[in-house]
């Protein structure tokens, strides 16, 4: 009852055809990231800018801080897309977002032990911010991967979730007007590490039948 | 893999994604010879190091869109096999934390209760196993591939060489007959 290999080439060299070749993955990665800074900007429109943003981004701490959630969105991002095609993967991709999302921690702890008197009010509203602002980037991230052939579903999900969680936190930097360590740590960093380890079973879990379209469309 | 041979295949596979089948089949034909190799100096036994080669054609195929020309063929195939290779080992040790057979004694499925599964769990299965065994032969061939080795319906019918519907149906008929043997309509 099994076929044998050679019936199987025949089989799948019929059903071959003109393929419509995925661009690369830094082309990828840059039509998400146009995607999703444009929504950005319509959620950051929709949710309110702190007025004195810009006094603010004058703290170089907090520039730093908010230049490291950019790089973390864009270099996960960008690893994730990699991952996506089978055999690209490169050990930088996974220790590049490490070393950013580990400067951050250490920034908001060095933040933590220099303040005199630490504060932590309620932050729900931020956490619901980065999800806000982390959602369609998210889905649109999912869609572009499946349309690749991830291997590494775990990896390339978490990746990937940790790239659209940290776009959320960049934007939730200009709405949030706490500007205290600990909040930043409790509603900002932290909810970015849960939400990336869950990238980990929505890898698992939506990323697994990648197929080509044109495939489908041929049998 | 050498340069030479790199180039070549991706020469193939560069006219193969440009819709030349001829090109396409001498490619997978290459592919097959290279890989069976590979496998074979991986796996425990050539009848598995098959397995994993059809299931890697397979997708070579559903990935080939992913394929870049300017870069070697030779990363890109054995990375769909490595990973394909360790999906089958995770598939197989899965299958055989779950029941061991005993097909020495009594050719029945034997339940490991040890591992994970309660008394209650263990029974159902070693139930659910026998009615399998007494299923025809075609029939406990795709529910196997497919609720035991996890393929979709589609891989199964490119392994079996059925068409989608007929495995769908050959898969109901075994489930409706499940159903029989448990006395549930």
């Amino acid at each position: 009852m099994k076929i044998k290999t050679t019936e199987l080439i025949k089989k799948i060299s019929n059903a071959g055809g003109k393929t419509r070749i995925l661009s690369g993955p830094i082309i990828r990665s840059l039509r998400w990231l146009l995607i999703s800074f444009l929504y950005l900007a319509i959620g950051l429109s929709f949710l309110g800018i702190r007025e004195d943003w810009v006094a603010v981004m004058q703290s170089p701490v907090l520039l730093l801080q908010t230049t490291l959630y950019l790089c973390l969105s864009i270099f996960s991002g960008i690893s994730a897309f990699i991952l996506s095609v089978p055999g690209q993967e490169r050990r930088w991709l996974h220790i590049i977002p490490l070393v950013t999302l580990t400067l951050w921690f250490v920034i908001i702890l060095y933040e933590i032990f220099n303040e005199e008197h630490l504060v932590n009010p309620v932050g729900y509203y931020c956490l619901r911010d980065i999800l806000i602002l982390a959602f369609i980037p998210g889905i649109a991230l999912f869609i572009m991967l499946r349309k690749a052939a991830p291997l590494n579903l775990e990896k390339t999900g978490m990746l990937s979730v940790l790239s659209v969680g940290a776009l959320g936190a960049f934007g939730t930097q200009f709405i949030c007007t706490i500007d205290s360590p600990l909040h930043f740590l409790l509603w900002h960093f932290i909810p970015v590490l849960i939400i990336g380890l869950l990238g980990v079973f929505l890898g698992k879990l939506f990323l697994k039948n990648h197929l080509n379209p044109e495939l489908e469309n041929n049998e | 893999m050498n340069s030479s041979k790199d180039k070549k295949l991706s020469e193939l596979f560069i006219k193969a994604q440009n819709g030349n089948d001829l090109a396409y089949e001498l490619f997978l034909m290459e592919t097959a010879k290279i890989l069976k190799s590979f496998l074979n100096k991986r796996m425990n036994s050539s009848s598995n190091a098959e397995d994993v080669l059809q299931e890697t054609l397979l997708s070579i195929h559903n990935s080939r869109h992913t394929y870049l020309s300017s870069k070697p063929v030779g990363p890109w195939l054995y990375a769909i096999c490595k990973n394909r290779m360790i999906d089958y080992h995770r598939k197989q040790s899965r299958f055989e934390k779950f029941i061991t057979v005993d097909s020495v004694k009594s050719e029945k499925f034997e339940i490991l209760a040890e591992i994970n599964c309660n008394e209650e769990e263990s029974e159902k299965g070693i139930q659910i196993i026998e009615c399998l065994n007494k299923l025809p032969k075609a029939q406990k061939k795709i529910i196997k591939l497919l609720k035991i080795d996890g393929f979709s319906v589609k891989e199964v019918a490119m392994k079996t060489g059925m068409s989608e519907s007929s495995v769908k149906v050959t898969a109901s008929r075994g489930y409706k007959k499940i159903r029989e043997m448990f006395g549930v309509k």
